[in-house]
């Protein structure tokens, strides 16, 4: 039987290394890909991951159960990867490995697919880390306003202006790249 | 504004997920949707946000965590953690139990000293009580005296 996140970090605040094993494997691809989706660079992703689970880790004896371990995991990742980007300057990156992973596979097959990737890559570059943040969570995890507003740290408002707002220039660069083709 | 330039700002906002909707607008909304411009701008925005949902989807998620992140990971729990919890002894409980009846019993003495201080024991040192203390240090001077003759 799998052990809920509740008792691992039990075990975690008892110093149980095997516990942070287990919580890195439940969640260290998501965490991973969380970050990734906001900072677009793998390298930087996997630095931030790291920081991610030494948090946990470090922080794990003063843990309350008043939030779900996933959210406090996203909390920490998207306030990390927003806080990178602003102190390192370095918007408008976008990671090609994923471009390269898909050169090696047949062409043909995957011809449209990268493309939408490339798309969406490039339009969610030009969007701002907290807007990229915002729409990941809602597109990709499928959290509320509300549950995006906790992560974020934001009122309901302001996610839901994040929102709107990402939603609009997305839609606004995805198309202007569908026009280009 | 006119009702369909409304619906389409509360749209923009709150997106095509009832959930996030306010109670006040959700209620309404069936009502709303029953127009039929209402009932297109909100299924092309369904639509899009579908889109975005499978894209998201498709070309998200695909990262793994290379070997040598597991590698990093797999070394933390060699640093001490902050401050390792403990089941607290048999003592402390004890002390953690008596506690705030020391600390009321501080606070009943100290407003109980605040409430002397206000009252007037420290009257009779003054006005015509002081008077009787003068009286009586002369009438005693002048037993003395008497007793010395």
């Amino acid at each position: 039987m799998q052990i809920n996140d509740e008792d691992l970090m039990c075990q975690l605040a008892k110093g149980e290394a095997s516990a942070l094993d287990t919580l890195i494997q439940r969640y260290g691809n998501k965490v991973l890909n969380t970050l990734y989706r906001i900072v677009l660079s793998r390298a930087d992703a996997e630095d931030l991951c790291q920081e991610v689970f030494e948090k946990l880790w470090l922080q794990a004896p003063s843990w309350r159960p008043e939030a779900k371990l996933s959210t406090w995991l996203y909390r920490v990742a998207s306030n990390l990867a927003i806080n990178h980007r602003q102190r390192y300057q370095q918007r408008h990156v976008v990671d090609t490995e994923l471009v390269d992973q898909l050169s090696e596979a047949d062409e043909r097959e995957v011809e449209s697919t990268r493309a939408e990737r490339l798309d969406l890559n490039a339009a969610l570059a030009d969007l701002p880390e907290n807007q990229r943040a915002a729409m990941y969570f809602r597109y990709y995890h499928g959290l509320s306003t509300k549950e995006i507003a906790d992560v974020l740290g934001l009122s309901t408002k302001a996610a839901e202006s994040l929102l709107g707002r990402g939603r609009q220039l997305l839609k606004q660069r995805l198309g202007n790249a569908e026009k280009a083709k | 504004m006119t009702q369909q330039s409304g619906f389409s700002t509360l749209l923009a906002r709150y997106g095509t997920r009832r959930e996030d909707w306010p109670r006040r607008y959700r209620l309404v909304l069936p009502l709303l949707l029953s127009i039929p411009a209402n009932r297109d701008s909100w299924s092309a925005l369904a639509a899009e946000e579908k889109a975005l949902e499978n894209l998201f989807q498709c070309e998200s998620g695909g990262l793994e965590m290379s070997s040598a992140l597991m590698q990093r990971l797999a070394v933390i729990s060699e640093r001490p953690q902050q401050n390792v919890l403990r089941e607290p002894a048999n003592d402390e409980l004890a002390l953690r139990r008596l506690l705030p009846i020391g600390v009321s019993t501080a606070m009943a003495s100290l407003v109980l000293g605040v409430a002397v201080g206000f009252s007037d024991v420290s009257a009779p040192l003054f006005g015509d009580d002081a008077q009787y203390v003068d009286l009586g240090s002369v009438e005693a001077s002048a037993w003395l005296q008497s007793e010395e003759l």
